[in-house]
Parts: C-alpha cells; structure tokens; sequence
C-alpha cells in the first residue's frame, strides 16, 4: 500500500492575541510525487498552511505528519531533520541580494552540510560544489549566471535561481508560495511549466499556492481550495488533462467526506 | 611576554572593589559634582541651542555661517576645551560645567538644525500662508519634530554624562578628578568602584531618558534642579581681563623647528591608533553582537551580553585610556586599546541592531532548508547586516579619529600627547599650534567621511547617532 | 584716556565696559568672600577625596592660626595649581621648584615658607630589588617613570641626570608620566617600570608607612641637591596675610604639631626666597622646559 508523504489532521492555525484562527481544521492528504494547487484569495490561509507543513508556523490544534513525523511537537533538532526535505519556494523568492549566484543555490544544501563545510564553502568553494550548482541552475535555464550576484538579476531569474535552491535540496515535497505572483504573464507560465516539469520528472511532491484558478486547472491534476482559513473543495478541474495525471492518482488524492475521517486514519495505518 | 604577565598582575591589582560604606559615603561629593556641572551644562545647551537650531532651521540669514561656527566648536575636542576653562576660571565644577556648555551647545545646536532642516514643508507652508510670524512659525516646528528633539536631546545629555568625567580629569571636578586621583595614587582597588559607579549613572540615566521621552511633561520637574546646580557651580572667580591676557598670550601659534620636524610622525602615530582602534573595536564587537541579537541568540545569552557592550560604551575611550596606561604603559598601544574598548561597546550595540533589522524573509527563507542556526547566520544575517555594518564602522573611525588625538592627551602618545605636554609645560603657543592642526584634522576627516558616503549612496545620520 | 574713549567703536566701548563691570563685579564678590582662604596643593602624592580628608587637620591648623576660614584644594595636576593662582582661584598654593619657578615667571607669585629640607632638597632614582640597573647608564633600553611633567624632583632633576650621565630619555629609554610621585613609587614596585625617579620624602613617608615595601625597592643614585617645594601666594593677597601664613608654618614644632609636619612630612619651616631657584631656573631653561 501506497504511504502517505504528508497528512494533515484538523489543523488550526491561531497565533497569540489573533481572534479567529488563520487556519481552521483543515485536513488532508498528499501522496508521495503527487502535485497540487492549493487556490484560493489572498488572506485566505494558503502561505500560513504552507508554513504549517514545514514547521516555521506552530499549530494551535490538530497534527501535520510528514513521512510519518509530527511536524507540530517536533523538537528544533529533528524538526530541522524534518525540514531537509521539504524545499519552500517563498512568495519574493527571498533570496540574499549580495550573496553570488552559486551561495543562494547551494544555501539549499545546508541541511546536510555540516556547519564547518557550511562556512567554508562561503569563502573556498570546492569544483565539485560548484558543479551541483552548476547542475541546478541549468535545470531552471540560468547556467550562464553561477558568479553572478544575484542583486544583479532580473525578478524572473531571481525566482528559477529559488527553484534551483530547491532542487540542491533533495526534497520529497516541493512548497511553492505564489512563485508567478511577481512576474509577468509569459514569464508566469515558464516558472509554472519549469515546476511542474522538474517535479514531475523527479517525482518530488509539489503543494503550489496560486489565486488564478485558471492556471491552476492548466497545471496541476488536483487543486485544493481554500475560503477564510477553511478547505473548501478538494478534487481535479474539469479542464485537468489526463497527460498531467500520473495514473491511479486521481481516486487516492481526493479526501473521503468529512465524515468519514476516523475511518480513513485507520485504513492508512497511522 | 613579561610585560603581559605585568600587566595581567597589574590587572588583579584593581580587584576587588573598594565598596566600603565610607568610601562610597565620600563618592556622593563627587558624583552629586558630576551630575550637577552635566545638568548645569545641559541646561544652557538645550535653552541656546533650541532658538538657534530653530534659526538655522528655517535659514535665517547667515545661516550657513552659524551652521559652520557649530561645526567648528564641535570639532574642538572637549577635554581640550575643559583645560582652556581650567585655565580661565580655575579648578572645579565650574570649569568643567563651561567646556561642556560650549561643547553641547554646538552639538545640540548642529543636530536640532539639521531636524528643523528636514521637517516636512507642506505644513511649514501653510502656516505661512496664514501669514504667521518667523516666530510662530518657528513655535510650529518643535511640537512637528518633538520626538525626534527629544530622543537625540537625551542621547546627548547621556553622552554629556560620560564626558563630564572626561573633563572632571583635567581639573574640572567631580568623578573625573577622583578617577585621576585614584589612579596617580595607585589607588586601583577605589578606581574599579568610581568605574562601576559610573556604569551604573549611566545606566540610570539611560533608564530615566527612555520614561522621560514617554512623559516629556516631567522634563520640566528637571529644570530646578539644574538651575540650582548652575547657581552652585557658576564660577566664583572669573576675571575678563585674566582671560583676555591669557588668550592674547597663546597668539600666534609657533612651533619650534624640532617640533615641526616630529609633526608628521605625531600625526601618523593618532591615524593608526584612530585606524587599530576601530579594528580592534570591530573585532570585539562582532561576536558579542551576534551574541547579543535578539533574534539570534536566545535571551540568557543575549542580555548579559547586551549588559556587558553596554557598560565598555558607558566608559569614555579616555577613561579607558586612563586606566589602561596605568595597566599597560604609555604609548599608542594603551590609546588603541582605549579606543577599541569603547568601540566595542558602542559597535556592538549598533552591529546588533543592524542583525536584528535585517529582512527577516531571507533569513527564513535559508532556515527553511533545514540549515543549522549557524550556517543560517553566515548566509543570510550577515550578508544582508554588511551594509549598516560598514556605515557604523566608517563613522566610528571618524568618531575614533577625533578621540585618538584626546587619549592622546592623557599620555597614549600622538598629536594629543605633545597638545597637552606643551599645555602642561606653559607653552601655550605651541598648544594652540597643535590644536589648530588636530582641529584642521578632525575637520578634514568629517568631509572626507561625509563625500564616501554620498559617493557610496549610504545614508547619512549624524554622527552623534552612535558615539 | 579720556581723550581717546570717543574716538571708539561701540563695539570697542562696550568691551571695555563690559571689562569694567565684571571687574566691578569681581570686586564686589571678593569683599562677600574676604573671610575665605582658599589654598591649592600640587598632587604630588595624589588626588583623591580620601587624600584630601586626610589633610584635614592641616587645614583646622591653617583656619585656627590664621583666625579664617580655609579651604584645602588639590587640582588633578600641576599646571592647573599654577593657573589657580593666575587666575585668582587659590591665595596661596603648594608648589614645586619648576612650577614655583613658573607662576613666578607668569603671575608674579610670591614665595613665603617652605621646609628646611626643601633648601637642600634630593631626587632619588629607584628601581627593584633584584634589578640589574645600579647605575644611571644601566637604564639604556630599560622602562623608566618620571612624576608629574612639571615635577622639579620628578622630572626636571632626574631628567637633567640622565643627561650629564650620558643618557637621552627621549631616545635611549621609554618613560611615561605617574602624574604622582606615589604612582613612581607604586608602578616600580609592581614592575611596571623598571625604573623610576621621585621625591625622597614621599619616597621615606611611603617606606615607614608601609604604603611601599622596603624589601622590593632599592634606590641607586641620588641627585645633587637642590631648591624644591614652597608655599606660594598670589601677588595680589595682602602682606598681613603672607605673614600670617609664614608665621602659621614657621611656628609648627615637632612636638606640638607632630600630626601636621607629618602630613607635610617636615620637621622645620623656614622662610623662603626667589634667589633659591636660580640654579633650578638655569637648568630648566636649558632642558627647555621653561
């Protein structure tokens, strides 16, 4: 039986001296390698849910399991375990301005560095870690800028080199928060086409936050939609095309009724 | 080797402190004679320098000109002009309230212009459309810039605390002349209290300036008490005639040929100490601040630290240097060390700050891939801190420049040394030969320091913003 | 006068006004303030408030033999004492030779009494113990600690030694100011000199006192004798009083007044005189230092 990578269990997002809760008993469940889009208007909940998962929001109520971890009470060492695999993609990319190119690239590789590596490829970088930034920036198109420094870059190239941090990074699950928010239309599809093509190839789960439901449909086989904090609708757009469908996936990736839940659980051996 | 061994033994000499009750019964003279010549002193500074940076404000006429004589006076290092007042009123408070009078006045006068300066001028207009007066206008401005008067007003004032001290050392009274005294009579023991006493006015005055800004009312409970201090300290003998001799005396300013002769080695001497001084301060400050940033270490860290760069800074650079070329010797090296533990002080507060300021989203960003809280540092903290970081940096050496030449003065060599040899030695020509190049200096250093800025596009505070 | 005061600027006239009033002013506060003696003492042995409390009997003596008030004042250094006489801060003050010698030369200061011993007076150079320095020579590259820049026995003296002996301080030796002939004493005993050069009665005091070991000191040369210390008064104090406080000082004997001269640490006062200093005077000049 197929385990699920993430699973999320009436999750409520309150933070201190804030009246209603910003996530509110939300649940669900990702398969490993499935992609989703996660819509909804802004101020909906979808960055808070987003940090949730990788453990930099904590949770009032309710569980977030990632490959059979409990994100919410981990401890900051194992927690940061936890983190290595989840890349994010923030919203401004939030890359560091006056650090080269192959620096912000190879940031992702600092979970599994030691911390004296860590320091010492900031000042001596070795060619093979060069080569894996290489390896990525060519992945996202951007193999000229390596020595670049990324003030220097345009908004779009900016956002393929936070794409590229995540892939240095190995994850299982790909967070991306509004990754075309910033840029202009053409550029929008190319991140969106890069994303779903380099998760898709590597078979790396992808969450996508987006408020255009219309490119959500085009990209992703299953779309979550949230409304003032709560999950409203899970399940594929009708215009999902069976070529961005991994097969078999489309009838595990949508959630039984509320109801059901308990059940559920169980049949998923938690 | 031997000498550090020396100097560590010199060190434990200053332990413990002398905290028995008589000699803190009879420390109570001489700090009652600080805060009273500083709160004299400030008194006159903020009553004159108020309408007078109002003046400069709004540009009045000969303006630009008043602006330069402030930027003059300022550029006078304030022990130097608590030695002229020695010299012209006599020892005691009343020298010391002066030096620091004038000094202030300056200061004081410099800053509120340039915040009258920046005021927003919609407003301002219409006000005068209404066809005010210079003068209601000018009463219109201080409640538009009232924090802003009063958060550097106060800074002042505690920086004003820390340099009556500095001017007590040369005969002008109170903590600073006991400092002097305990150290020429090797008292080291009674030196470590009257340092700790002074952290802790510091500190005090710090704690009330931040209540007073919160109630600006309760300022006005504080003029009484400095008018009595002024009454109390006002000079009791003051001969115009006396100093007009004496000023008349030290014109023209002539230096004899071997004294010229050393002048180039004097200068370079106060540079590297200004130049050591500001590395070593850097240097010192640069882990303690990371330490002491609250968004990087955790808070039983942080405190203690943020206590610790707290009281280097609460010291003056000469009070250190004082006390070091006790410890250490003559020479730059006792200066550079001075300089560079008040700098570390001063540094470290202001690279904390800059940590703490960064955009937090980067940061984040780098600890959401699992790195561990170091390598979060090293690749995003610090990176984006590097900017304010060398703006600190680049004024503090300026800042330094300016003390190198008054640590100087108390025997830590350079220009300052041979300044206050000739003023001890009666050659009061040659004194003000030395001052007027230390001031051409210190002059020199503020336009050069003010043009890199322009040139780097880096802000520009007044560089009263982290003494 | 009268004739050249309208050819004046304003500005001149009020200077000049503003000149006369102050003086007026002056005046009036100097009569409020005449019962009031104020005296000034080089830090010689240093500064502190506990310095000055132990001088509080010397002060009750001079208030009771001169029938006035008397305040006792020790500026941070030396040249601050001189200016208080310039600039009519202090009556009377406790001076060196060399800053007798210049508030002489720049106030007009009047010397009054002094102790005998200051007639004939000694510099003493010391060093540690177990040092190696035995003669004025051995200083080369050594460490060295003069007293207060204007010290005569501190400074000027030793100075002037080191010079007959063969020896530039300014180029063979590196040396610091104490401000204090007590911090001489201390910083060769702690070591952080090697060597130093200080007035032989603090010296004495410090070594019976205790406040110096005897067991780690050792002096290895002494000057030629020389005129040193004196109580000074401004030129304008009244000759009744400059009496009064020669007759104050002169009058003191070692058993009725053992507590005083042992803060002045005397046994005899004498009159003093400016035609002492003239070999002080020719040295200073020649060290250019006057």
């Amino acid at each position: 039986m197929q385990a699920s990578m993430l699973r999320i269990d009436g999750l409520t997002v309150m933070p201190h001296g804030v009246k209603t809760p910003i996530c509110a008993d939300v649940s669900f469940v990702l398969r490993p390698g499935e992609r989703v889009a996660l819509v909804g208007a802004s101020g909906a909940g979808k960055t808070t849910l987003l940090r949730a998962i990788n453990g930099s929001m904590p949770a009032h109520s309710g569980t977030v399991l990632l490959n059979g971890m409990r994100v919410d009470t981990s401890h900051p060492r194992s927690l940061r375990r936890l983190r290595r695999t989840v890349a994010m993609i923030p919203q401004k990319h939030d890359l560091v301005p006056r650090l080269h190119v192959y620096q912000n690239v190879m940031a992702g590789a600092l979970g599994r560095w030691s911390a004296a590596r860590a320091l010492r490829f900031l000042l001596w970088p070795l060619a093979a870690e060069l080569a894996e930034a290489q390896r990525a920036l060519e992945q996202v198109a951007l193999g000229e800028k390596l020595r670049a420094r990324t003030a220097t870059l345009s908004g779009g190239q900016q956002q393929r080199v936070a794409i590229a941090r995540a892939l240095v990074q190995q994850p299982s699950l790909i967070l991306a928060d509004e990754p075309i928010a910033s840029l202009d239309p053409g550029m929008a599809r190319q991140v969106l086409d890069l994303l779903c093509t380099l998760a898709r190839d590597s078979g790396v789960a992808l969450v996508c936050t987006l408020h255009q439901p219309d490119l959500a449909e085009q990209y992703f086989p299953r779309i979550l939609t949230m409304e003032s904090g709560r999950l409203t609708k899970d399940g594929p757009y009708r215009l999902a095309t069976e070529a961005q469908r991994e097969p078999g996936q489309q009838q595990d990736a949508r959630l039984p009724p509320r109801g059901l839940m308990p059940d559920m659980k169980q049949a998923l051996g938690t | 080797m031997e000498s550090l061994a020396r100097a560590l033994q010199t060190l434990v000499s200053f332990l413990p402190p002398d905290l028995s009750a008589h000699y803190l019964l009879a420390l109570t003279g001489p700090v009652l004679e600080s805060i009273g010549m500083t709160a004299g002193a400030m008194l006159i500074a903020y009553m004159v320098s108020l309408p007078l940076g109002l003046y400069v404000g709004l540009r009045g006429p000969g303006s630009r000109f008043i602006g330069f004589v402030l930027s003059g006076v300022r550029a006078i290092p304030d022990l130097t002009l608590a030695i002229l007042c020695v010299i012209f009123v006599g020892i005691g408070p009343a020298a010391g309230m002066i030096a620091m009078a004038i000094f202030y006045t300056a200061a004081v006068a410099k800053i509120f212009g340039d915040l009258f300066k920046t005021a927003d001028a919609a407003p301002l207009d219409a006000i005068r459309a209404t066809g005010a007066s210079p003068v209601q206008v000018a009463l219109f401005l201080i409640p538009l810039k009232l924090n802003d008067i009063l958060s550097y007003g106060s800074y002042e004032f505690e920086s004003a605390v820390r340099a009556s001290v500095i001017v007590g050392a040369v005969g002008g009274g109170g903590l600073g002349a006991e400092l002097v005294g305990t150290l020429n009579g090797f008292d080291f023991q009674r030196t470590t209290t009257l340092l700790l006493v002074l952290i802790g006015i510091v500190a005090a005055v710090d704690a009330l300036t931040v209540r007073l800004r919160q109630r600006p009312v309760w300022l006005l409970l504080l003029v009484p008490p400095s008018l009595y201090a002024l009454w109390v300290f006002q000079p009791e003998q003051f001969s115009l005639l006396h100093a007009v001799h004496t000023i008349g005396a030290m014109f023209p300013p002539s230096l004899d040929s071997d004294a010229i002769a050393r002048l180039p080695a004097l200068i370079a001497e106060t540079c590297a100490m200004a130049l050591f001084g500001t590395v070593l301060g850097g240097i010192i400050a640069f882990p303690l601040a990371l330490m002491s940033a609250r968004t990087i270490a955790p808070p039983w860290v942080a405190l203690p630290v943020r206590r610790f760069l707290e009281a280097l800074r609460a010291v003056p650079e000469t009070v250190w240097g004082l006390v070091l070329v006790a410890i250490a010797g003559i020479g730059p090296e006792a200066g550079t060390i001075a300089l560079g533990l008040h700098s570390a002080g001063s540094l470290g507060r202001l690279f904390a700050e800059s940590f703490e300021n960064v955009d937090p989203a980067p940061v984040l960003a780098v600890a959401a891939t699992g790195a561990r809280p170091v390598a979060v540092v090293a690749y995003a903290t610090l990176p984006l801190a590097s900017a304010p970081i060398g703006v600190h940096t680049l004024f503090r050496l300026e800042w330094n420049l300016r003390q190198a030449t008054v640590v100087g003065m108390i025997g830590a060599g350079g220009i300052g040394q041979a300044l206050f040899e000739a003023q001890q030695l009666f050659f009061y020509q040659a004194m003000v030969a030395y001052l007027l190049i230390t001031w051409v200096m210190v002059l020199a250093v503020d336009q050069l320091s003010q043009m890199t800025r322009a040139r780097a596009g880096w802000i520009t505070l007044p560089a009263e913003e982290i003494r | 006068m009268s004739q050249r005061l309208p050819a004046m600027t304003s500005g001149r006239r009020a200077f000049v006004g503003a000149v006369f009033a102050t003086a007026a002013l002056q005046s009036m506060r100097a009569v409020a303030d005449e019962a009031l003696i104020r005296i000034g003492m080089i830090p010689d042995a240093g500064a502190t408030q506990v310095s000055v409390e132990e001088k509080a009997p010397l002060q009750a003596y001079l208030s009771k033999a001169l029938k006035r008030p008397v305040r006792l004042v020790i500026p941070t250094n030396y040249n601050a004492t001189v200016e208080g006489l310039g600039n009519g801060s202090l009556d009377v003050a406790y001076l060196g030779g060399l800053t007798y010698i210049k508030a002489h030369q720049q106030y007009g200061a009047v010397p009054l009494v002094q102790r005998e011993a200051d007639r004939q007076f000694h510099a003493l150079f010391i060093t540690q113990a177990a040092s190696s320095i035995h003669s004025l020579q051995d200083l080369k590259g050594k460490t060295f600690a003069f007293g207060d820049i204007n010290s005569t026995s501190g400074h000027l003296i030793p100075y002037q030694d080191m010079k007959s002996a063969g020896i530039n301080p300014d180029r063979d030796l590196r040396f610091r100011y104490t401000g204090s002939h007590a911090a001489t004493v201390k910083a060769v005993e702690t070591g952080a000199v090697d060597a130093g050069a200080c007035d032989e009665t603090v010296f004495k005091e410090m070594i019976a006192s205790g406040k110096a070991d005897a067991a780690k000191l050792r002096v290895f040369a002494t000057s030629a004798p020389f005129a040193d210390y004196v109580w000074a008064a401004r030129p304008g104090l009244d000759a009744a009083t400059q009496q009064a406080i020669i007759r104050a000082f002169t009058n003191l004997t070692p058993e009725n007044d053992k507590s005083i001269l042992d803060i002045l640490r005397g046994t005899k006062f004498v009159p003093a005189t400016d035609a002492e200093y003239a070999t002080v005077r020719n040295i200073a000049r020649s060290l250019k230092m006057l």
